[in-house]
């Protein structure tokens, strides 16, 4: 061993491969001369052929950039920077990302050009980050198989947060604990007429237990706070550009979303049937599974293309690096690049429970099936037009048709219906089912007429303009709940180095929450009718479904009324 | 010459009086009047013209002339008649009127012509015949036979408001209550009352009722054409139609809540502000009832229960009946 060699393992011993301790900022602290016993252990249990690795490499860089003199006892940010210098720069086998690692990190992070920067960077911070295997799960996984390192990592947090997005409370951090996921499933939600889902969608559903002792039953039941975790294009415009799909110029992330959202959105939304496959998994495998996806969640963004790196690709590719099991099974050994393709398969396999679908009836029943709405509408359509003197409708499509004050008009008129609704609770929740399907219609095309306006207004380049005509109480209103959400839209999704802990995620902003107070949806709504373009045939139609909606919403709670 | 001559005759003719009488009274009369038999103190003095010889003092002169059958003309008047002077009166008579004999034979005729009516039932003639009775108009005084009359009067008042009553009007069902408990053209019945009163109470309750529905449509009939013109005013279906209709979906659109505040919708921003909570809870139950009411037995449905267990105390949960 030269000279070089002990500095660098002096250097190590000084401070690299120690337990950091991070403070309440996340930067961090040079380990005190005090912890010298506990280094020194940490160093004795690393891995002895990735030591002698490091050091050769050391070894060789040092002799090209360092001089033994400059090296003091650095301190931990200065010793990380030199082991990912190191790191970098080295030509040794044993310290260069191998093919494994590159479909890791390509699930981990998407596209990663400078795979040997990334490698070294998730090194340098295995061996230096007491955390880093909570933080980075996939990482430190890899690296324990890899260098046959003990796992040696203090115990993780109880709970991972999951950053879960809903329409009406925008994105909101969820925190889980990994324990109370009581089973994964595959979902599958069949083929609708978009393009964009011309095979169904697949993602991972997180059945979540109540807090508290709960049997598997309660869990399964406790649809409200199951997550599902999938794979989707961030479309960060106002309509899908096809072949910006095809090219893979959207990004894709995990997103995470309450079950009932999904479900809501395909079940009633679009009319689409929803799968719910248990994956074989045992305890250890699914809280590590948890915890991989939530680094997944929050790191992830790679590009998206319809028919090559979609939803099913790459969740295959994630559930390959996670589960071993799912690596080597024969049937997984294909690349299935239809999200249908890719749940037959599993649910053909030993990986998942597949019988649990063998009866769509009984699984609608215990949860692992839910059924297209439609059927329901219809039912409900046929009992509302049994009990009308004269209906003016055939189907849901003609129901709609019909303006919704007129709907209403026609309820009150049918002195017979009117008093079959007041007595018969069944034909009344029939009736409410129509408008409140009417209702969650309109509202989608509401949002798309609205994105249309604001598209075509293009606010974001009239800002000065627009403020000019605005007060300041209403100017920043606008600016805060308006202009920020659209520029947030816009933009790529912010991404984490891993799993965050409470310190690393951003409270919810002030002005988020105070978009939700009465007084400044008023202030908003008075500002866009001031700067309206209330001319404009888009500001036209825009109001006439807001109308609809309203309208529809008014009808709704007279209904309930009764 | 005539004058003088006639002034002069009349003081002869004082002079000529008896020795009992005082005075003269010369009664005169129009000449189509001649015959009108003169009364002086209810006596018969002559027929007009007529001198009469009277004593001082007041007399009551009245002058009567049958025109026909049952009327007679009158004069009626109260003199001053002073001693040894002659008083001149001319009589004027009156228009022809019923004489008290042809009063009374027209009281008796009507008096037959109400019992008549009477005994066919009608009883407005058993009201009068027991007037008649009671007073003795057109036939003997008979408070007995009036009170019979006035009886029966009562009984067929009761009658016809029975009929009445029968046939809805709310009117005679109180009035057959107060009958039933006054025993007033009926048997004394409380029963009979309360079973009218109750009767009554709910005709008044349909009443109120029909006049409200009523009332309603009237309003709806208004609503109506209020509606339409909001309707004509909004035309929800310019090019909204296409996009309504389920079969024809955007994509993007489940990624567009996204786009603009959280919990502000693009309906907050044109229309009035909605509650958060309320659109939320709307949500909530809309994606929870189909399959709750569809297929009571799914997971969707338990779910709901155990979501409505959590949460029974939440103002306005959801509340599903499942398919029959």
């Amino acid at each position: 061993m030269n000279r070089l060699a002990v500095v660098l393992i002096a250097m190590l011993l000084t401070g690299c491969v120690a337990t950091i301790k991070r403070d309440t900022t996340g930067e961090t602290s040079p380990i005190s001369m005090g912890n010298w016993q506990t280094l020194t252990a940490t160093l004795r249990d690393a891995p002895v052929e990735l030591r002698h690795a490091i050091m050769q490499a050391g070894e060789a860089r040092l002799g090209d950039s360092y001089h033994a003199e400059s090296l003091n006892v650095p301190n931990s940010q200065e010793c990380q920077a030199v082991l990912v210098d190191i790191l970098t720069h080295t030509r040794s086998q044993t310290l260069l990302p191998d093919a494994a690692f590159a479909s890791m990190n390509k699930v981990v992070i998407g596209e990663s050009p400078q795979l040997q920067q990334t490698y070294a960077s998730a090194l340098a911070n295995y061996l230096t980050q007491s955390d880093f295997s909570c933080r980075h799960p996939l990482y430190a996984g890899y690296f324990q198989r890899r260098y046959a390192s003990a796992n040696t990592a203090t115990p993780c947090p109880a709970e991972a947060p999951f950053s879960v997005a809903s329409r009406y409370d925008g994105a909101q951090a969820v925190w889980l604990e990994p324990k109370r996921v009581s089973s994964i499933h595959l979902l599958f939600a069949s083929k609708s007429e978009s393009m964009a889902s011309r095979f169904g969608h697949v993602a991972l559903r997180l059945v979540v237990c109540p807090e508290g002792k709960a049997t598997a039953a309660e869990c399964d039941a406790n649809l409200l706070e199951h997550l599902v975790l999938g794979f989707r294009a961030h479309i960060d415009e106002l309509s899908l550009n096809t072949l910006k799909a095809l090219n893979g110029e959207y990004k894709a992330y995990l997103f995470a979303n309450r079950f009932m959202d999904v479900y809501e959105e395909y079940a009633i939304g679009e009319f689409r049937e929803v799968y719910s496959l248990p994956l074989r998994l045992d305890d250890a495998q699914r809280e590590l599974m948890v915890r991989q996806l939530a680094d997944i969640h929050w790191r992830y963004a790679g590009k998206y293309s319809f028919f090559t790196q979609n939803c099913a690709t790459i969740l295959q590719d994630a559930l390959r690096v996670s589960w071993p099991e799912f690596a080597t099974n024969d049937k997984m050994k294909s690349n299935y690049f239809r999200p249908d393709s890719l749940f037959e398969a599993v649910k053909s396999s030993s990986l998942a429970e597949g019988d649990k679908l063998a009866s769509l009836d009984v699984a609608e029943r215990e949860g692992y099936f839910f059924s297209s709405a439609r059927q329901f509408y219809d039912r409900a359509l046929t009992e509302v037009r049994n009990a009308m003197k004269a209906p003016t409708f055939s189907d849901i499509e003609s129901y709609l048709q019909i303006d919704p004050i007129k709907r209403q008009q026609e309820r009150s008129e049918d002195r017979q219906f009117s008093e079959r609704l007041a007595a018969d609770q069944h034909v009344r929740e029939a009736q409410i089912m129509l408008e409140e399907y009417a209702t969650l219609r309109s509202e989608r095309l509401m949002m798309i007429e609205g994105a249309k306006y604001f598209e075509q207004q293009d606010f974001l380049s009239r800002t000065e303009s627009i403020r000019a005509q605005l007060d300041a109480e209403h100017g920043k209103v606008f600016e805060d709940c308006l202009l920020a959400p659209i520029r947030q839209h816009y933009n790529p999704i912010q991404r984490l180095n891993g799993i965050p802990d409470k310190s690393d995620i951003p409270a919810p902003s002030v002005e988020t929450s105070l978009c939700q107070s009465k007084k400044n949806k008023q202030l908003l709504h008075e500002a866009i009718a001031v700067i309206k373009d209330a001319k404009s045939e888009q500001w036209q139609r825009l109001n006439e479904i807001t109308r609809y909606w309203a309208e529809s919403i008014a009808g709704l709670n007279l209904l309930k009324q009764l | 010459m005539k004058k003088n001559f006639i002034v002069s005759g009349f003081l002869l003719l004082i002079a000529a009086l008896p020795a009992f009488a005082d005075s003269i009274v010369r009664v005169q009369c129009e000449e189509d009047d001649f015959g009108t038999e003169i009364y002086i103190n209810g006596k018969f003095v002559g027929e007009c013209p007529v001198d009469a010889p009277v004593k001082a003092g007041t007399v009551q002169l009245r002058a009567r002339k049958i025109v026909e059958d049952d009327h007679e003309k009158l004069f009626e008047k109260k003199l001053r008649v002073v001693d040894g002077a002659a008083q001149r009166v001319e009589v004027v008579l009156t228009a022809p009127q019923l004489t008290e004999e042809g009063k009374h034979k027209n009281e008796v005729a009507e008096a037959s012509a109400q019992l008549r009516d009477a005994e066919r039932g009608n009883i407005a003639a058993m009201e009068k015949i027991a007037e008649y009775l009671e007073r003795g108009m057109g036939v003997k005084k008979n408070p007995s036979e009036a009170k019979l009359w006035r009886s029966k009067a009562e009984a067929a008042i009761a009658q016809e408001q029975l009929r009445a009553a029968n046939a809805g009007d709310i009117n005679a069902m109180e009035n057959m209550a107060a009958r039933y408990d006054a025993g007033q053209g009926v048997s004394k019945d409380p029963s009979q009352a309360q079973v009218w009163r109750e009767t009554a109470e709910a005709a008044k309750r349909e009443t109120r009722a029909q006049e409200q529905a009523v009332k309603r449509k009237k309003l709806a009939q208004e609503q109506a054409r209020i509606n339409q013109n909001r309707i004509d005013q909004i035309s929800f279906f310019e090019g909204t139609e296409f996009a309504l209709n389920p079969k024809n979906d955007n994509p993007v659109a489940s990624t567009l809540g996204l786009l603009l505040c959280p919990a502000m919708l693009a309906g907050d921003l044109i229309s009035a502000p909605f509650k958060t909570t309320q659109i939320n809870n709307i949500k909530s139950e809309a994606a929870l009832r189909p399959s709750t009411w569809g297929k009571p037995d799914s997971m969707i449905a338990r779910a709901y229960l155990q979501h409505k267990a959590d949460t029974s105390t939440v103002e306005g949960s959801l509340v599903v009946v499942a398919a029959k």
